[in-house]
């Protein structure tokens, strides 16, 4: 047996034989569905990771070979496509923010559960509130699980950027959670939207 | 707990693996894959190629292009401009659609036999002679674009294919390399000094660092590869038989989205509606690819497009074979980058379809290059039904063979 094939080899081979190509789908569709299902609702997730391959595989003699993972260029693609359905996901995530236990709602022995409820009202709240690209950093770095510059590879986007980004979104979120401390203050103003 | 742990649980019961969602993707990819041949009614070849997703916003524009293609042929780079929008669109349109309805149905390849399909393709493409060393992983060819690199070489490379597809998506593939244009004068003697290296398929010592999968080499050498490739899991030609033949019934059930032809519509799947830009593209889709298709369709379809709002005919366009045609031009003004479908008026054919840069600098991946250079062009030259894969269609129909290749890349 040879060596296992890189994202790149695959794709390389894929402009000679296209079959080729379901390599990166065999590899990659589970991490891509589930990112898109935790940004949209399950209709759409499930039409989106599926148009990511189709746009991946259209383009992908624009793929940089020279980079052997393909995971950033994928979510990359998959988050431009969800750009495009950001209004859908701001209608669930208030939808889901609008569920908040009510303050005092507290019972003995469901605290754990209630706190967790109202956390992730907030939460909603708060990602629903995001300027489209703080969204976008933020929902490639926890869920997509890429690094800082698998970030700015996946965007296009300089790595200072991407930092900035970040340090904006944290510092809201933060603020929107009730976990700021004085010695971590926000990076930017909190009451968003459009914070710069 | 900080704020990214308590994101990192959030919708985290959502993410559960749908086999259904999965297999679904996975079948629109696989259509993609086999792209089947379109065998247009009067002898269309229509290459087996990736379909090209739609964009979300083109606008319709003519362009000529086609002078400048010709007179660029000698040069060293292949120009389109314009525009010269023709006023008599829907006239013309429909005048087309008189034709395509006389034609006679496309045949299907029966048990044993082949649908072959014969083109000439030139695409922008930037390689490295020998591809990358072992140690880079590095892409030793990008298509559609250019490369970066100092030792790369950039410019627009003509090829010759044919296909030869069964019904089960098993055959062979045979292609051959030209010689190569370049952007500038310099690049070409350089490339020249070079020894006048190939594109990395088109590279042996390539081919055996990266050997094609799923296919059985016949041949390879400098500038022709010749494989064999194997059956594909749940290829199929399209079927259009259930497209309305009546050109409104066709253009709403596009346009409300009601196409269930599997191959279609994958850019648009949720889409209420596709607005007049999107209709035109996919209408032109299921023309070039939807096929075998009857001589009915393909009126219906011209007629469809003859109605739609601010659509423009170039009447003055020619293909890469120099074979003279209308145009039919969509823009994409987020991207910088056009497509130009060129179809012959008399009888319907689509000629050629090509891709070409409308807004210099706009698309990043084609940084510096100019407007209307072609990114991707596709003359269709053959297409018939033949009984092995050693035949072409031109032999099938005189009886006698023919030469299926013409290397004339320069040594």
């Amino acid at each position: 047996m040879g060596r296992t094939q890189t994202d790149s080899e695959a794709i390389g081979a894929s402009l000679v034989d296209p079959r080729c190509f379901g390599i990166i789908f065999e590899r990659h569709y589970d991490a891509v569905h589930g990112y898109l299902q935790r940004r949209l609702d399950e209709n759409l997730a499930d039409e989106l990771a599926a148009q990511t391959f189709l746009v991946a595989f259209d383009s992908r003699s624009r793929f940089d070979r020279g980079r052997s993972d393909s995971r950033p260029w994928l979510f990359g693609i998959a988050t431009n496509l969800a750009h495009n359905h950001r209004r859908h996901e701001v209608v669930e995530l208030r939808a889901i923010a609008a569920m908040a236990p009510e303050n005092g709602a507290w019972i003995d022995g469901i605290e754990a559960r209630v706190d967790a409820e109202r956390m992730r009202s907030l939460l909603a709240e708060a990602l629903a509130d995001l300027p489209s690209e703080e969204a976008d950093v933020l929902g490639l770095l926890v869920w997509a699980e890429l690094s800082q510059t698998e970030i700015a590879d996946a965007l296009a986007i300089p790595i200072g950027t991407v930092k900035s980004r970040l340090s904006r979104a944290r510092g809201r979120l933060q603020s929107a959670l009730g976990l700021l401390s004085s010695a971590n203050p926000p990076t930017a103003n909190p009451t968003f939207p459009g914070g710069k | 707990m900080d704020e990214l742990t308590v994101m990192r649980s959030f919708r985290a019961e959502r993410v559960r693996p749908n086999p259904a969602a999965r297999a679904a993707a996975w079948q629109a990819l696989e259509a993609r894959f086999a792209a089947p041949p379109a065998a247009g009614a009067a002898a269309i070849a229509t290459p087996v190629r990736r379909r090209r997703l739609l964009p979300r916003r083109r606008r319709l524009l003519a362009f000529a292009g086609a002078s400048a293609v010709a007179a660029a042929v000698a040069g060293v780079l292949v120009l389109s401009s314009g525009p010269t929008a023709q006023p008599a669109a829907a006239e013309i349109l429909h005048e087309t659609a008189v034709a395509a309805a006389t034609d006679t149905p496309a045949a299907i390849p029966g048990p044993g036999q082949f649908l072959f399909t014969k083109f000439k393709r030139l695409e922008l493409e930037g390689w490295i002679p020998g591809g990358p060393s072992p140690e880079e992983n590095a892409p030793g060819q990008v298509q559609g674009g250019t490369m970066s690199r100092s030792d790369a070489f950039n410019g627009l490379v003509p090829t010759t294919q044919e296909w030869w597809t069964a019904e089960d998506g098993a055959g062979r593939v045979r292609e051959v390399a030209g010689t190569p244009r370049f952007l500038t004068a310099e690049e070409r003697q350089r490339w020249e000094a070079a020894g006048s290296p190939l594109p990395a398929p088109f590279d042996p010592t390539y081919q055996q660092r990266f050997p094609l999968a799923f296919s059985h080499t016949l041949e390879l050498g400098r500038g022709v590869v010749d494989r064999e490739a194997s059956a594909m899991k749940g290829f199929h030609f399209p079927d259009t038989s259930s497209l309305p033949t009546d050109p409104e019934a066709l253009r709403l059930a596009v346009e409300s989205n009601q196409i269930s032809v599997s191959g279609f519509n994958l850019m648009y799947p949720s889409a209420q509606r596709l607005d007049a830009e999107q209709t035109a593209a996919e209408l032109f889709n299921i023309l070039q690819e939807g096929n075998p298709m009857r001589p009915e369709l393909r009126a219906a379809l011209f007629n469809a497009l003859a109605e739609l709002p601010g659509i423009e005919v170039d009447t003055d366009a020619s293909d890469l074979l120099g074979r003279h045609g209308y145009a039919i031009s969509l823009l994409e003004p987020d991207t910088g980058v056009g497509s130009e479908y060129i179809f012959d008026p008399d009888t319907s054919e689509i000629l050629a379809q090509r891709d070409f840069i409308s807004e210099a600098g706009r698309n990043p991946t084609l940084k510096g290059l100019p407007s209307g250079l072609t990114i991707r062009e596709t003359a269709y030259m053959d297409s018939g039904v033949v009984d092995s894969t050693q035949e072409t269609a031109a032999e099938a129909e005189s009886g006698g063979p023919v030469a299926t290749t013409d290397p004339t890349y320069r040594k």
